[in-house]
């Protein structure tokens, strides 16, 4: 894959841009087919719920400032300038001052103000717009617009991530946002159909079908490569990489083991690995699902927890699943996070200690199945797996297998995504197979792993595991001032939480993507492959496909 | 006759309200609701998404719900898609005619080649060829519907390239009568996987009725006139041999939504299936009602077309009601 | 009654039969065993493992006959299931006439004119996952439509012979003259809605499977057999042959027996023995 600079594709295509006119036969930045299993939902990047969605809504807007290359979250060095050109600090740093680019435009044409900005961050704080991008800005306390191109972002508290929290605030249109009420923004006109001010604009939509997007001429960053990008939803994932295979699309992001093998058959398409910013464990409940105000009679004892590790063979289990595609996890984070530890203690895979743990704590009767008896009661354990994952499911089956040679029973209850969230939130069953996104910032352990006694953490912690200390650790490292610092205290709460066994640390996925062999690739972006869209191009004596040809004008 | 159409239209209106309200029940007691985020997304908490359920009127008795929607319903008006982010009477406009076409065509084909094949093996029953050809299509009957779609997928279309994999339409592609083409192209596939196992339903049903009338006395007397041979097959056995076939041809319409749920999602193409299979699992209870109101209407008329039809075929029937 | 039954069809649903029952014995390996998912998974047929391996690497042979014991499981209770509601439906819509016959006749269309598919999706997502008895009981409950008008048609024309009327003018209690009298005539009708039913069970269940709503694992049935091919049919081959030749012979073997006793009742009343 040639690695060149992103900044100097996009220049390059727009003085090729400016020479052709309408359309005259001739492969102008050609055509970009993304086949994909779900339809990308809400377009608008403070409400959007999948990866679909986020990939959609990041060609659609542009943000102040976006993490760059090498995806350091700290202070401000890492981000290059978006609809922002530049930034000052206040003396306490707890103010940063943006001025706004002044050729950065709505696709409406209307000129990028300081206001938007403001509007940005409303939006995230409505509650009745359910963001998921509320709980990682908290450090914000507000937004000020002093000009039309000087926006004023000030802080709560001093962090070494404060300017991330600033780069996830996405301007929207005020003058098409403001007017839609409280609660009506998610069924309004404009989030059908938003304006944007990303290297994108919106063309056609069809929900679940298909959506069409075309390249901005002027936009301020320069036109983007390939002149049109198309998203089509097959539901079926077998079709829409099938589709990928016979050239009838051109993207397939995240392909599945069995299919990777199988692309050889395809020379057309290229495989782009990349490191994973995805992990999936097997987290135990703490509280009693039939009654969450109790411990969970058997998973609130650590030493259980600590027989179930044992008794799984992780490496084994990963080269079944994957074979060279995913990677033993060894705690709450992925190899490829600043803060990820990988000498990190983990309890080795014993079947005879784990079954020595499981004698020791009562578990000593055997039914005729081999299942593990205390005082008549099977040592039985309901799993919940989400049905929309493959790989989990597949998890599921290894781990169920493993454990039955343990002793131990696991129910697998394979739940479609609604059934799933129900029971997840419901906190009703025993272990959960999940899977949690990663960001370069480790700012998600408040949600993944923190406490629900404090506020606004823990969202996302069903199994419910509460530790004081590593709840101080991770908030400490958040505030501290310099990275090195950060890097120490969340290394000791990772410490923490693997020594508690709060769950079964399974693999993080290595993902790989088809892409079609015409194009030429800037550097890969393997947290968000799709910013590096706009600096695709015709590789050098390809043969374009017919969808190539450059449109013509309206 | 206009009091026997009246109380069939009334019939059939008290079915379409019984189905919806089977199915208005049932997808507002699955777990979860529309406001579900995405899998693994930060939980919505429990008030904001009371605050969403109770601003949709989710929250109020089922009946009362029910009542709302079938006035609304009269009124044209079916509600907003929370999963399409679109009102549900344009997410149907979209939907109904790819459905409608990829059953039309299918039902060309299965009825089309399956009732002549079906009179030829039933007229010539004893013949080897036609136990062969009754045996093959037992056979198709048996194989379930999505290893036939994934098997097209995998083969003609994948590995020989013959037709392409999924969608409707190529993207980018022709437009005016190339693309109607193109239509036609995607279509293919997916309308003979649909069209096979009906088909070869029709083909058997056919042949069964052909040879019991085969033997009766009207062609025999048919016979005795002198017609040729292929004029009796044609013109006399085969009208009163079409007759359950045709009453087939009702219950298949009813019922053909079912198997488009598995050959859309397959084969990518947008229709009514598709639709109602992604509206239950994302609870989208305005979406379902919709689509299941629709689906049962077709269904219904469905119905009513082929007993018109079978009165037309066998006169007895006009005796009945 | 007169039926000639096809030899090969109940040979071949005898041996299926036979197959689930005695799984145990036959099967070379345990169903559910994982022999080696580094080195033996997705292995094609050979000689340790006649029909191969999966992408856990169990013995597709031994799921294959353990399968059969879930598949067939399944159908048959549900066919049970919908044969017993809708004969009650279909005897009593006969025998109580106008408004009650019309009430459960409009019901048994409405559900008629709800693809069967979207029923048990709505089913099984108000209820999660379902062990094998609701699974059956489920299938059973949407399908006893046709069983219904059926019986209800049979009966109606018993009720209006000679013989029945007799026995009604006699005073016979309902009941006993249901028991005595109209059951037994609705044997031949009741035989060829089983067989109808069983046929359509089957594949009914390797769908439920494609849309991951079948038999939980780690049981094993010929649907989530299919299911669990992976999507790549033709790399992965005997993972999809094998279990649609299984549920094929069968759905074969029973519709032909639908058949022959349907034929069996047609010569009946040809030849006036009824």
């Amino acid at each position: 894959m040639p690695r060149r600079l992103l900044a100097v594709l996009p220049i390059l295509t727009l003085a090729l841009a400016t020479a052709c006119g309408r359309t005259d036969g001739s492969a102008g930045g050609g055509t970009v087919i993304i086949a994909t299993a779900a339809d990308p939902e809400p377009l608008l990047p403070p409400t959007r719920t999948n990866v679909t969605g986020r990939l959609a809504s990041e060609l659609l807007f542009d943000p102040l400032v976006e993490i760059g290359p090498e995806l350091n979250p700290f202070g401000d060095a890492g981000f290059v300038p978006r609809l922002a050109e530049r930034w000052t600090w206040s003396a306490d740093s707890l103010a940063i001052t943006f001025t706004l680019d002044p050729d950065a435009r709505w696709h409406d044409g209307t000129p990028v103000t300081a206001r938007d900005v403001v509007t940005g961050l409303a939006v995230i704080r409505d509650p009745a717009n359910g963001s998921a991008v509320a709980g990682d800005v908290t450090e914000i306390d507000s937004i000020t617009a002093p000009d039309a191109r000087t926006a004023v972002v000030y802080f709560s508290a001093r962090s070494a991530e404060q300017f991330y929290a600033a780069s996830l605030v996405y301007p929207l249109p005020a003058h098409l946002v403001d007017t839609i009420p409280s609660g009506a923004l998610a069924t309004s006109a404009y989030a059908q159909r938003p304006i944007g001010s990303g290297p994108y604009r919106l063309v056609a939509r069809e929900p679940k079908v298909r959506l069409e997007l075309a390249a901005v001429e002027d936009h301020y960053r320069g036109r983007p490569g390939p002149d049109r990008i198309a998203l089509v939803v097959a539901p079926d994932p077998a079709t829409g990489i099938a589709k990928v295979w016979a050239e009838e699309a051109d993207v397939w992001d995240l392909l599945p083991p069995p299919e990777v093998a199988a692309a050889a058959a395809h020379p057309q398409v290229r495989l782009v690995r990349a490191a994973g910013w995805d992990y999936n464990f097997i987290a135990f409940n703490y509280r009693d699902p039939r009654d969450t105000a109790r411990a969970h009679p058997i998973l609130a004892d650590r030493a259980m927890r600590r027989a179930l590790t044992m008794g799984l063979d992780r490496t084994g289990l990963v080269r079944a699943l994957f074979d060279s595609l995913a990677r033993p996890l060894l705690g709450p984070f992925v190899r490829a996070q600043y803060t990820a530890d990988t000498t990190i203690a983990a309890l080795a895979f014993d079947t005879v200690a784990a079954g020595r743990l499981l004698d020791s704590l009562g578990w000593t009767g055997r039914d005729r199945a081999g299942i593990r008896l205390r005082g008549g009661r099977p040592l039985r354990l309901r799993a919940l797996v989400p049905a929309p994952s493959a790989n989990r499911v597949r998890a599921s089956v290894v781990v169920q297998e493993q454990w039955r040679r343990l002793g131990v029973d696991l129910v697998i209850d394979k739940l479609e995504a609604q059934a799933f969230g129900a029971a997840r939130d419901g906190g009703t069953f025993d272990v959960i197979f999940g899977g949690w996104g990663t960001t370069p910032s480790v700012r998600g352990l408040r949600s993944t792993w923190g406490s629900r006694a404090r506020p606004g953490w823990g969202r996302q912690n069903s199994g419910q595991y509460a530790d004081a200390a590593f709840d101080s650790l991770v908030a400490a490292g958040l505030a501290a001032p310099d990275p090195a610092a950060t890097r120490r205290l969340i290394r000791a709460a990772y410490a923490r939480v693997v020594d508690d066994a709060a769950a079964i640390w399974l693999y993080e996925p290595v993902p790989v993507s088809a892409v079609h062999g015409r194009f030429a690739l800037p550097a890969w972006r393997p947290e968000a492959w799709w910013r590096t869209l706009p600096g695709w191009r015709l590789a050098d004596g390809a043969t374009p496909l017919p969808r190539d040809a450059r449109p013509t004008a309206p | 006759m206009a009091r026997a159409v009246l109380s069939r239209l009334l019939q059939g209106t008290l079915v379409v309200l019984g189905v919806v309200a089977i199915c208005f029940t049932l997808i507002r007691l699955a777990p979860g609701d529309p406001f579900f985020r995405a899998l693994d997304e930060a939980t919505v908490p429990a008030a904001q998404r009371d605050a969403q359920r109770a601003a949709f009127g989710y929250d109020r008795p089922i009946p009362e719900q029910f009542v709302r929607f079938v006035t609304n319903a009269a009124r044209g008006e079916l509600g907003w898609s929370h999963s399409r982010g679109e009102p549900v009477a344009r997410a149907l406009a979209t939907t109904v005619p790819a459905s409608a076409l990829l059953i039309a065509v299918a039902a060309l084909l299965a009825f089309g080649v399956g009732i002549p094949l079906g009179a030829w093996m039933g007229w010539h029953a004893e013949r080897p060829a036609a136990r062969w050809l009754d045996r093959g299509a037992l056979l198709l009957l048996s194989v379930p519907d999505y290893v036939l779609a994934l098997l097209a997928v995998m083969g003609p279309a994948l590995a020989w390239r013959l037709f392409p994999v999924g969608g409707m339409r190529t993207e980018f592609g022709p437009t005016g009568a190339a693309g109607l083409l193109d239509v036609a192209r995607h279509l293919a596939l997916p309308a003979l996987t649909l069209a096979l196992p009906i088909g070869a339903v029709v083909a058997r049903l056919q042949r069964a009725a052909m040879r019991t009338v085969r033997d009766a006395d009207f062609v025999r007397t048919a016979r005795a006139t002198g017609a040729s041979e292929a004029r009796v097959a044609r013109r006399h056995a085969l009208r009163s041999a079409l007759v359950p076939v045709l009453a087939y041809a009702g219950v298949h319409l009813a019922t053909a939504l079912g198997g488009v749920v598995v050959i859309e999602r397959i084969f990518a193409w947008p229709g009514m299936g598709r639709l109602l299979y992604e509206g239950v699992l994302s609870r989208d209870y305005p979406l379902v009602a919709g689509g299941v109101l629709v689906a049962a209407v077709g269904a219904v008329v469905g119905t009513m077309l082929a007993d018109l039809a079978l009165r037309w075929a066998d006169p007895r029937q006009r005796g009945f009601e | 009654m007169t039926a000639r039954l096809p030899r090969g069809a109940l040979v071949v649903l005898g041996a299926m039969l036979a197959a689930a029952a005695l799984a145990p014995w036959l099967a070379p390996y345990a169903p559910s065993a994982q022999l080696d998912p580094a080195t033996l998974a997705w292995r094609p047929p050979s000689l340790a493992h006649p029909l191969g391996t999966d992408s856990f690497s169990r013995d597709v042979l031994s799921r294959m006959l353990h399968g059969a014991r879930s598949t067939l499981g399944v159908a048959v209770l549900a066919v049970a299931v919908s044969l017993t509601l809708g004969t009650l439906v279909g005897a009593l819509a006969a025998t109580a006439r106008g408004g009650i016959d019309a009430l459960l006749m409009r019901l048994t269309d409405a559900l008629l004119a709800m693809p069967r598919l979207l029923l048990l999706l709505l089913v099984v997502a108000g209820a999660g996952t379902l062990d094998l008895a609701p699974l059956a009981l489920v299938l059973g409950a949407t399908g006893w439509m046709t069983t219904a008008r059926l019986v209800r048609q049979e009966t109606a024309r018993l009720l209006a012979t000679e013989h029945l009327r007799g026995a009604r003018v006699l005073g016979v209690p309902w009941p006993r003259l249901l028991r005595r009298h109209v059951l037994p005539g609705l044997a031949p009708t009741l035989a060829v809605a089983a067989t109808a039913a069983f046929a359509a069970a089957v594949p009914l269940e390797s769908g439920l499977s494609y849309l991951g709503l079948g038999v939980r694992t780690p049981l094993s049935s010929w649907g989530n057999l299919l299911a669990d091919a992976e999507s790549l049919p033709l790399q992965h081959w005997w993972l999809i042959l094998f279990p649609t030749l299984a549920i094929a012979t069968t759905v074969l073997a029973a519709n032909r027996l639908a058949e022959a006793i349907a034929d069996g009742m047609q010569r009946d009343v040809d030849e006036g023995t009824r």
